[in-house]
């Protein structure tokens, strides 16, 4: 009985640990695509930013 | 089957943990993109999901062969967790109906989550002293592998190389981390004053086999990895290959350690009083 409570207990608890781990595994990796994402749309902008500029000034 | 003498018996054991550590890791890591919807992972999915099937092969050929584990509940969730695989894997290739298929695949991915836990518990993968480490290294070594095979599988996608990349600085993180919390786990069971977590400890560090901790575990499976990882900000997918390589000879180490120190304690007569 005691040990049937036991491996309740630790998959009940272990089942929670894993999706926690996953998930902040997951927020984590999504943040740095989001970054990387904003990182590339800040050079773009950049880009087209100096090719206006260039245009202008020709 | 314990007829090959104690040693190996142990050699069995641990290959049993280390496959089924590989293979739940490895299903671990591909709820990332079937349960999370974690985007760049998604070329990587089907890889992760075949290593997993593939590694699950020799771990329950090693279960027959060691009989590690003699309760029937385990072989029913041996069971249940190939036919998930198998389900997953076969929806995950087919690619077809794609909305309903993926729906299935993440309904399955949680429900393997679940199965798994119990799995590894009745396979002694997770042991009362370091439970938090444990589950780290699983997801890093199936991580470890899915790296280690990547340049079999990958001709000339970009794409792929950038995510195989991520996913070599995701497996160093997790390295970095199950070093923090073994240190952790260490400084605890050493605080706890708990006779048999001390000897156990003890036994691991500056015992006969400590050359497995330190010079398996730690030089080669966590030191050489993170300087091969974490040497520049690209780093080449060979060199990312070989610190998972690495990675794994570690991740054996430690399931290595585990077995022997259980092994020894029992034999002293179960107390573990050093």
């Amino acid at each position: 009985m005691g040990a049937v409570a036991v491996l309740i207990f630790s998959t009940v608890a272990g089942s929670i640990f894993a999706f926690a781990l996953l998930w902040a595994i997951s927020q984590a990796l999504k943040l740095t695509e989001e970054a990387e994402e904003a990182r590339e749309l800040k050079i773009r902008l950049a880009e087209v930013k100096a090719k206006e500029e260039l245009r202008k000034a020709a | 089957m314990a007829t090959g003498g104690p040693i190996a018996w142990k050699l069995l054991s641990v290959a049993h943990l280390f496959f089924l550590g590989i293979s739940v890791g490895a299903f671990f890591l591909s709820t990332l993109p079937y349960v999370f919807h974690v985007k760049q992972y998604n070329p990587l999915g089907k890889l992760m999901l075949c290593t997993s099937l593939m590694t699950l092969l020799p771990a329950l050929l090693l279960l027959v062969l060691s009989l590690s584990s003699m309760m029937t509940w385990v072989i029913w969730l041996y069971g249940a967790y190939t036919l998930i695989l198998v389900g997953q894997v076969r929806l995950a290739i087919r690619e077809r109906g794609v909305g309903r298929d993926r729906q299935v695949v993440r309904m399955l991915g949680i429900i393997g989550v679940v199965v798994t836990l119990p799995l590894l518990t009745g396979s002694g993968m997770i042991p009362g002293l370091f439970p938090m480490t444990f589950l780290v290294s699983t997801l890093l070594s199936g991580g470890a592998l899915v790296v280690c095979l990547s340049p079999l599988v990958i001709k000339d996608g970009w794409a792929l190389r950038e995510t195989v990349s991520e996913l070599a600085g995701l497996v160093g993180a997790l390295l970095t981390f199950e070093l923090l919390a073994l240190l952790a786990e260490v400084l605890v069971a050493l605080g706890s004053g708990i006779p048999s977590h001390i000897a156990t400890i003890r036994m691991i560090l500056v015992g006969p086999s400590a050359w497995i901790f330190w010079g398996l575990q730690i030089v080669a499976g966590a030191l050489v990895p993170l300087l091969l990882l974490f040497r520049g900000p690209r780093v080449s997918l060979k060199a990312s290959a070989i610190a998972c390589f690495f990675i794994l000879v570690g991740v054996f180490a430690f399931l290595l350690n585990g077995v022997n120190t259980q092994s020894s304690l029992m034999g002293r007569g179960t107390s573990g009083v050093a």
